[in-house]
């Protein structure tokens, strides 16, 4: 999706490596992909339901926060 | 040591040569491994295998193109392309920034994602989304950041 449009970013997270940001978020097992900040669900889903995911990410319109530098 | 063993860098010449029909740039940031200590302070375990990993899979092709980014010189640039953590390996056509990047070392069943992203991004199209799908993606009112934890094994 990333590939397909400007507006969106995806970024694979190896959970190991970064256990902070793991912890963070709530990460037991994997994949388990967040979105925006609000959206989350665990394993691979059809297309259809990423994309349900990815509008209900952005349904109020707001952009993402960026992350803060450590 | 080579991460690729002759078998699998000879598949995936030979994959990567069918598939690959534009520029594909991997920009890696990563910071030198050694140097001062300094408490408190996470070193990068995984910076120098990205890098050997990475040189290892530029090699494979013509049309990928490798640029090795030093955060600890470079920091302009990371913070244009938005990296805060090392490894990161920022994948997408040509030189342009699409938004895909892979934190921490690709490796396990993580490489095979990483190969096929590679792949998506040098062939037009390569998405390989549904009409519905990039209908929907381009009235999107606001930006999108998907994070997926994925672990090597």
């Amino acid at each position: 999706m990333a590939l397909a449009s400007p507006l969106v970013r995806s970024t694979s997270v190896e959970a190991q490596e970064f256990p902070d940001l793991a912890r963070h978020y709530q990460v037991c097992a994997v994949p388990k992909i967040v979105l925006n900040d609000r959206v989350e669900f665990m394993g691979a889903v059809p297309e259809a339901m990423f994309l349900e995911a990815v509008l209900a990410a952005v349904a109020d319109g707001t952009e993402p926060a960026a992350e803060a530098t450590p | 040591m080579a991460f690729l063993t002759d078998t699998d860098a000879s598949y995936l010449r030979e994959k990567l040569a069918e598939l690959l029909v534009r520029p594909v740039g991997l920009r890696l940031f990563t910071e030198p491994v050694g140097g001062l200590y300094v408490p408190g302070r996470r070193t990068c375990e995984t910076c120098a295998d990205a890098e050997a990993l990475m040189k290892e899979v530029a090699a494979l092709s013509d049309q990928i193109h490798l640029e090795v980014v030093d955060v600890s010189t470079r920091r302009d640039e990371a913070e244009q392309w938005g990296v805060v953590h090392v490894p990161t390996i920022a994948v997408g056509p040509g030189d342009e920034d699409s938004g895909v990047r892979f934190q921490g070392m690709p490796d396990g069943y993580e490489f095979t994602s990483f190969v096929e992203t590679l792949a998506s991004a040098g062939t037009e199209n390569g998405h390989g989304l549904e009409p519905e799908t990039l209908e929907a993606l381009a009235a999107l009112p606001a930006g999108v950041e998907i994070k997926t934890f994925v672990t090597p094994t």
